[in-house]
């Protein structure tokens, strides 16, 4: 059985390693994001467009996304194409025959952030739709993980002292704050 | 709560110290992949299948990354 679960522990570690690194990256970027210097490109250009349509835009001139926050009025269509890491912010204007296209592109760590917080299967975007049941697959992985941990560490006798104290710590204060907090 | 941490303008103490436990157990994921990678390397970096998974996985996470960049 020991030998069973340490394979299983090792198997689940390696196979969301980059996943568990990418949430624990993120997770110190939002912690750590007023010292983080910003780092994006934003970028401008016009495009003649038949109709405000956001298919044509992704079909012909290479954008990418969900379509966000439709907004309509007489002359104008504004809405957004977005993915982890890239948004495009289009005004389309019925006069013109054209759209602006304003890109907005972020760096790695807010990009990590961006693929952190994504969820669902829900996207037209196919790919945000895979890093969202990767997401889940790794958070399961991680549950699993946890769970085959606590075994093996069961299993070490000699260990069962320290580490019996340090779940200890761990189950009695984070329950503990949490409470609180919602009391508060 | 799963957003809060320390810095955040946290409303009150029992909220800050929620933070602090959320905050250190970020840190501590950090380690445990540092400290896994290294166990798996020290010990046993023959499990065929444990290799697999990580080859595979990386190619995953590298295939999709470019698909959303």
């Amino acid at each position: 059985m020991f030998r069973l679960m340490r394979n299983v522990h090792r198997i689940l570690g390696l196979s969301f390693l980059i996943m568990v690194v990418i949430f624990a990256v993120s997770s110190l970027t939002i912690i750590c994001r007023p010292w983080l210097p910003t780092i994006r490109e934003d970028q401008e250009r016009t495009v003649a467009i038949a109709a405000g349509s956001a298919l044509e835009l992704m079909r012909n001139h290479g954008l990418k996304g969900d379509l966000r926050q439709v907004h309509q009025t007489d002359d104008e269509i504004r809405f957004q194409i977005a993915r982890p890491g890239t948004q495009v912010r289009v005004r389309y204007s019925a006069g013109l025959g054209e759209a602006m296209l304003e890109t907005r592109r972020f760096g790695l760590l807010e990009t990590l952030v961006q693929l952190h917080v994504n969820h669902g299967f829900h996207h037209e975007f196919l790919p945000a739709s895979a890093w969202g049941l990767l997401s889940l697959l790794s958070s399961i992985g991680l549950l699993l993980l946890g769970s085959t941990g606590i075994y093996l560490w069961f299993a070490l006798h000699e260990q069962r002292v320290s580490g019996a104290v340090l779940l200890a710590v761990g189950l009695i204060y984070g329950p503990t704050t949490l409470v609180m907090s919602r009391m508060g | 709560m799963h957003t809060a941490h320390s810095r955040r303008s946290a409303p009150d103490l029992s909220v800050r110290l929620w933070g602090y436990y959320k905050e250190m157990s970020t840190w501590a994921l950090r380690f445990m992949s540092v400290l896994g990678v290294y166990v798996w390397i020290a010990t046993w970096p023959g499990l065929h299948r444990a290799r697999i998974c990580l080859a595979g996985a990386t190619v995953l996470c590298v295939t999709l990354w470019f698909a959303v960049r």
